[in-house]
C-alpha cells in the first residue's frame, strides 16, 4: 500500500508542468498547467513532521476537513501603510497615537476588497466547499469540505501519518491554486491536523508532605519551593502596584485555548490563594470541544490561573475553540483578534496570551503569513500579544519532552515583529537566603523574601520520567527581518528578528503552583515552562493597560526603548540575566549575557519600575510660583513615557485654566488673591499628574507706579535659590520662580 | 523685604537711565533712503559695544553686542532704542528679535520689541558664570524702514546690566555707533 501511495504522489508531481515567469514574493515559485488552467504551487507548506516520512495510508476521501483557514495575502502597498500606522500609533507626537482600529476598520483599510473576497469565496464554493465565515479583519476565511474536495481543489494528496505516536492526516505535497488567485491568497493554513505544541513541562507532583488535594500546599517544603501568587508579587515587585489599586480592574485579558476544562479548578485556585472572587470565564467560539483531559487542561489551567493571579481583578476570558482540521488554538486566536469578547461590555481583548508554538519551518509559509497578519491586525487594534518562546532551547523545532535535537529554530507563532515573545529564567539561590525558612502556606504571606537572582532556564534532563529539553526557547528568526525597534546593547547586528523579548521564571526548580486535574487526581501540582512565564507577563501587561487607561498595542517598541535606555545607563527596570545558555546536548544555542540576549531577551522585570517607566510622568518646570492678581500666566508641562501627551488642566479655588493647543500648555487666571493648586493630568492616565501651587498676590504688592527693569530680573537670577534676599519679591522666604514670574509680569516684556 | 526690593529697583532705574552711548539730535531730509549705514568699528575690546557684523548688507544690519575682554556672566540685559520710522528691529532667526548662544540652560529669554525699543534679558539657570570670550553676547538685526528718509537715525543703548559671578548685576554702558540712513 505504501508503495502505491508513493507512486501516486510521484505521478502528481510529474503532472505539474512548470510555467516560466510566475511567482510572488515569499510564496509560489512553481507554476504548471492542469486541466487547461494555469496554477501556482504554494511552496513551503508541507509539515516537516511528514515531509520525509512514509505515509501509513491515503486518507479517506470522505473524511471531513472542517474550519480550514485560508489566509489572504496583504497587498504590498497596504502592508507599507499598515507598518507606518503601527509606528504612528506608538509615536506620542502622531495624531494616530494609541488610536486603535476595530477589526472592521482594519479590514476596510488594509484587507482585501469585497470583490476580492467574493472571488476567492466563489472559487472555493465552486470546488464544493462551504464558507464558514470571513474574518472581520478580512485577512482570512474559514471553509469546510472533505479530503476528496481538498485534494481536487488544491491538487495535493491528504495522507495518514504516524506523528509522535498519534495518527494524523496531512498534505503530502505543497498545494496549488489557480494562478489568478495567487495575488490574493497566501495559502491554506490547515491542511493537516498536527497540533501546536503546548509550552509547559507537564504536571509534576509536589514533594511528599507538601500537600495536595483539599489542603493548601506548603510553598516551602524542606529545600523545595513553589511559587504562589504572593511569591511572584514579592519577587517581581508587584505589591506596590496592588497597594495602589493597580490589579487589572477593567482590563480584558484573553487566553487562547482548545479544551474546555470548566471553571471549578480556577475557582479552587483563587479561593486557596486568597485571590479576589473574580473567577475567569469561558468563551466558546463554536462547537464545545469538551474536556480533553489532563494534558490539555493543565495548560489551560496554568494559563488562566496565573494570568489572573497576576492581574487579580482583570476580566480573564478563556477563549476556547474545538480543534478541527485547524488547531483550536489558531481558531481561538483568530476569534480574539476579530471579535468582541463581550457584546454586553462592548469590549475587545486588551491583552492576549498564547502558550503554544510551532517552529517557523513547521508552521510553513501559509502558517507564518497567517500569524504575521493576525499579529499585525492585533497590533493595529491595540491588543498586546504575548507568546511563549517554547521549551526546547535553541532546538525550537524539536519536541520539548524528548531529547532528540535537529536544528536551531524559533517559535513561529511568537517570532513576528508584532508580538512580544516571552522566554524563561530560573531562580539561582546559590547560598543566599531568599525564602522564609519553614514557611507554611498562607495565601496572604509570601515565603519569597524579595527578588531572587536568575539565570537562563535550562533544565535539560537526559533520562527518567522528566526527560526532555526543558530549556527556554530563543534564537534568530528565519522569516522576519529585524524590526526598527529591536535596538539595545546585546542585540546582534544581523538583520533578523531575535527572540525572546523578555523573560520571567519558567523553571520547575521553583515551579508554579497550579490547581488542576492530573494523574494523581485534582489538586495542586507544580508546572514550569514558558507557558507559565507568558501568561504571567500578560498579567503584568494588564496592570499597565489599567493604569494607562487604554490598550497599548505591540509592547515591544516601549520595552526596547526602556531596555536600551537602561543598558546605556538608564533607570533599572529589567533584571539582566547574564548567566546560562539555551544550548542543549547536541545543539549549540546561545548564551545569556549583558543586555539583550537570545536566551532571556531584555531580562525579567521589576513590575513597579516597568509600569512607572512605561507610563512616564507629567512634570512641570516649576512646582510653585507667584502671580499678581488681575494677571494671567501661561503654564507648561512636559509628558514623558508612553502615556498620552494630551493633558487636562484643573485648579482649586475657582481659577480658570484653559488648555492650549497642544494641551501641554495652559493659561491660568485667578478670581483674586489666594493660593491655587493647578493640576495637569494625563487624559489617558488620570493618576499620572503634576501640580503647581500658585500664590496670587494683591495687585499692589510692589506699590503702584513701580517700574521693573531687566536689572531686576538679573537680581532675581543672581539670588535664585537663596533665602532672605532682597529679590524675594513674593515674600515666601526663597528667591525662585515665583519671584521671577512676578518680575516678568511686571516687566510686561513677554 | 518688599521695601528693600522697591528701593533697589528705584536705585537701579536712576543709575541706568540715559547712560547709554548714542547719537545727538538727528538731522533729516525728505529724500528717500536706500541704505542703512553703521560704523565698521565702535570701540575697542575694553568696552561693551555694539559692533557691525560682517553678515550685514546695505539695508539690513546685523549687530553684535560684545563684552570687554575677560568678561564672564550669567545674564545680560539692555534696552536698544531706535526710530521705527527709519529702522526697524527684525527677527534674527525668524522667531526671536535677539539670540544668544552662551547659556545652555537659559532660564530667561526675553527679546521684546515695543515701538522702537528692543528690550533684552537673557539669563541662565543658577550656575557657574560663562566666559563670554570674543563671542557676541547677543545678536540683533535692523532693517531700513519702508519710507525712511535720508538722515541720522536714533540708536541708543540703556539700562545695560551684566550678572557676573556674584548675586547682584553690574550696570554697564554699551557704546553704540552712529546710525545713518542714506
Amino acid at each position: 500500500m505504501a508503495l502505491i501511495v508513493r507512486l501516486s504522489v510521484l505521478a502528481l508531481s510529474l503532472a505539474a508542468m512548470p510555467l516560466a515567469g510566475q511567482g510572488f514574493p515569499g510564496a509560489s515559485v512553481l507554476g504548471f498547467r492542469s486541466g487547461g488552467q494555469e496554477r501556482l504551487v504554494l511552496s513551503g507548506n508541507v509539515h516537516p513532521a511528514v515531509r520525509d516520512q512514509m505515509p501509513l495510508d491515503r486518507a479517506d476521501p470522505g473524511l471531513p476537513m472542517e474550519r480550514m483557514v485560508l489566509s489572504f495575502r496583504m497587498r504590498p502597498e497596504a502592508k507599507a501603510r499598515l507598518e507606518q500606522l503601527l509606528i504612528d500609533q506608538q509615536d506620542p507626537a502622531s495624531p494616530s497615537y494609541h488610536h486603535w482600529l476595530t477589526p472592521d476598520e482594519f479590514g476596510a483599510r488594509f484587507g482585501p476588497s469585497q470583490d476580492e473576497i467574493a472571488k476567492v469565496s466563489g472559487w472555493l464554493r465552486d470546488q464544493g466547499f462551504t464558507i464558514d465565515e470571513v474574518a472581520s479583519g478580512g485577512m482570512s476565511l474559514n471553509f469546510s469540505g472533505d479530503v476528496g474536495r481538498v485534494e481536487q481543489a488544491f491538487l495535493t494528496q491528504i495522507m495518514e501519518y504516524q506523528v509522535q505516536g498519534v495518527k494524523r492526516h496531512a498534505n503530502a505535497s505543497d498545494p496549488s491554486i489557480p494562478a489568478d488567485l495567487t495575488p490574493l491568497v497566501a495559502g491554506v493554513v490547515s491542511l493537516h491536523n498536527i497540533p501546536r505544541k503546548a509550552a509547559n513541562t507537564g504536571l509534576r507532583p509536589l514533594a511528599p508532605g507538601a500537600g495536595f488535594a483539599g489542603s493548601a500546599p506548603l510553598v516551602t517544603s524542606g529545600s523545595k519551593h513553589y511559587l504562589n501568587p504572593g511569591d511572584f508579587a514579592s519577587i517581581y515587585n508587584v505589591n506596590p502596584l496592588y497597594n495602589a489599586g493597580v490589579d487589572g480592574s477593567g482590563v480584558t485579558l484573553a487566553i487562547a485555548g482548545r479544551t474546555n476544562p470548566g471553571t471549578a479548578n480556577w475557582k479552587s485556585f483563587r479561593t486557596t490563594m486568597g485571590l479576589p472572587n473574580n473567577t475567569p470565564t469561558i468563551l466558546l467560539t463554536g462547537t464545545d470541544p469538551g474536556d480533553l483531559g489532563s494534558a490539555e487542561d493543565g495548560e489551560a489551567d496554568l494559563d488562566v490561573e496565573w494570568s489572573s493571579a497576576v492581574a487579580r481583578n482583570a476580566s480573564v476570558v478563556f477563549v476556547c475553540s474545538k480543534s478541527t482540521t485547524t488547531d483550536g488554538i489558531d481558531l481561538s486566536i483568530q476569534y480574539v483578534v476579530n471579535n468582541k469578547l463581550s457584546i454586553a461590555n462592548n469590549n475587545y481583548a486588551d491583552v492576549l496570551s498564547v502558550s503554544f508554538g510551532l517552529c517557523e519551518t513547521a508552521l510553513g509559509a501559509a502558517g507564518n503569513t497567517f500569524y504575521s497578519n493576525l499579529w499585525l491586525q492585533a497590533a493595529a487594534e491595540g491588543i498586546s500579544v504575548f507568546v511563549a518562546s517554547g521549551d526546547s532551547g535553541a532546538a525550537g523545532c524539536d519536541a520539548s519532552d524528548q531529547t532528540k535535537v535537529t536544528v536551531q529554530g524559533v517559535n513561529g507563532i511568537g517570532s513576528t515583529p508584532y508580538n512580544t515573545c516571552v522566554g524563561g529564567t530560573e531562580f539561582n539561590e546559590g547560598s543566599g537566603t531568599y525564602w522564609a525558612a519553614g514557611a507554611s502556606f498562607n495565601p496572604s504571606i509570601s515565603s519569597a523574601l524579595g527578588y531572587i537572582p536568575e539565570v537562563a532556564w535550562n533544565e535539560y534532563t537526559a533520562t527518567g520520567q522528566s526527560a526532555g529539553l526543558w530549556t527556554t526557547g530563543g534564537g534568530a528568526s528565519t522569516v522576519y527581518p529585524k524590526p526598527s525597534w529591536q535596538v539595545a546593547p546585546g542585540v546582534p547586528s544581523a538583520d533578523v528578528r531575535y527572540v525572546p523579548d523578555v523573560s520571567l521564571t519558567a523553571a520547575s526548580h521553583d515551579g508554579y503552583l497550579v490547581y488542576t486535574t492530573g494523574g494523581s487526581g485534582t489538586g495542586f501540582y507544580q508546572v514550569g515552562g514558558t507557558s507559565a512565564s507568558t501568561p504571567a507577563f500578560a498579567g503584568l501587561m494588564a496592570l499597565i493597560v489599567q493604569k494607562a487607561g487604554k490598550r497599548q498595542g505591540n509592547p515591544n517598541p516601549t520595552l526596547y526603548q526602556l531596555g536600551n535606555a537602561q543598558y546605556t545607563s538608564g533607570a533599572s527596570i529589567f533584571h539582566d540575566i547574564t548567566a546560562g545558555t539555551n544550548s542543549v546536548p547536541g545543539l549549540t544555542g546561545f548564551n545569556a549575557g549583558t543586555g539583550y540576549d537570545e536566551v532571556t531577551g531584555l531580562g525579567s522585570v521589576d513590575a513597579t519600575a516597568l509600569l512607572n517607566a512605561w507610563l512616564g510622568s507629567v512634570t512641570t518646570p516649576v512646582s510653585s510660583m507667584g502671580l499678581l492678581a488681575g494677571r494671567s500666566t501661561v503654564l507648561t508641562a512636559q509628558v514623558t513615557g508612553a502615556i498620552s501627551p494630551d493633558l487636562t488642566w484643573s485648579s482649586t479655588g475657582g481659577a480658570t485654566v484653559t488648555a492650549g493647543s497642544p494641551s501641554t500648555s495652559a493659561t491660568f487666571s485667578a478670581p483674586g488673591p489666594g493660593t491655587y493648586v493647578v493640576t495637569a493630568a494625563s487624559t489617558a492616565s488620570p493618576l499620572t499628574a503634576a501640580t503647581i501651587t500658585i500664590q496670587v498676590h494683591p495687585p499692589d504688592l510692589l506699590g503702584s507706579g513701580t517700574t521693573v527693569t531687566g536689572l531686576d530680573i538679573l537680581d532675581v537670577l543672581g539670588h535664585y535659590g537663596t533665602s532672605g534676599a532682597a529679590a524675594d519679591v513674593d515674600g515666601d522666604g526663597v528667591v525662585g520662580q515665583g519671584d521671577l514670574s512676578i518680575m516678568l509680569n511686571l516687566l510686561g516684556w513677554h | 523685604m518688599r521695601r528693600r526690593t522697591l528701593l533697589w529697583c528705584g536705585a537701579a532705574l536712576l543709575a541706568t537711565f540715559g547712560c547709554g552711548g548714542g547719537s545727538s539730535a538727528p538731522s533729516r531730509s525728505t529724500a528717500p533712503a536706500t541704505q542703512l549705514v553703521y560704523p565698521a568699528s565702535v570701540a575697542d575690546s575694553t568696552a561693551w559695544r555694539l559692533e557691525l557684523d560682517t553678515a550685514s548688507t546695505s539695508t539690513h544690519l546685523v549687530l553684535d553686542l560684545l563684552a570687554p575682554t575677560g568678561t564672564s556672566g550669567q545674564g545680560f540685559t539692555v534696552v536698544l532704542s531706535t526710530d521705527p520710522g527709519s529702522a526697524v528691529w527684525s527677527k534674527v532667526d525668524g522667531t526671536n528679535y535677539a539670540v544668544q548662544s552662551l547659556f545652555s540652560t537659559s532660564l530667561v529669554n526675553i527679546a521684546s520689541v515695543s515701538g522702537g525699543d528692543l528690550r533684552i534679558v537673557f539669563g541662565q539657570a543658577p550656575g557657574t558664570a560663562v566666559s563670554y570670550g570674543a563671542n557676541p553676547v547677543v545678536k540683533v538685526e535692523l532693517d531700513l524702514a519702508a519710507g525712511a528718509t535720508v538722515g541720522d537715525v536714533v540708536l541708543t543703548a540703556s539700562q545695560g546690566g551684566n550678572l557676573g559671578a556674584g548675586t547682584t548685576p553690574d550696570q554697564v554702558t554699551v557704546s553704540v555707533g552712529s546710525l545713518v540712513a542714506k
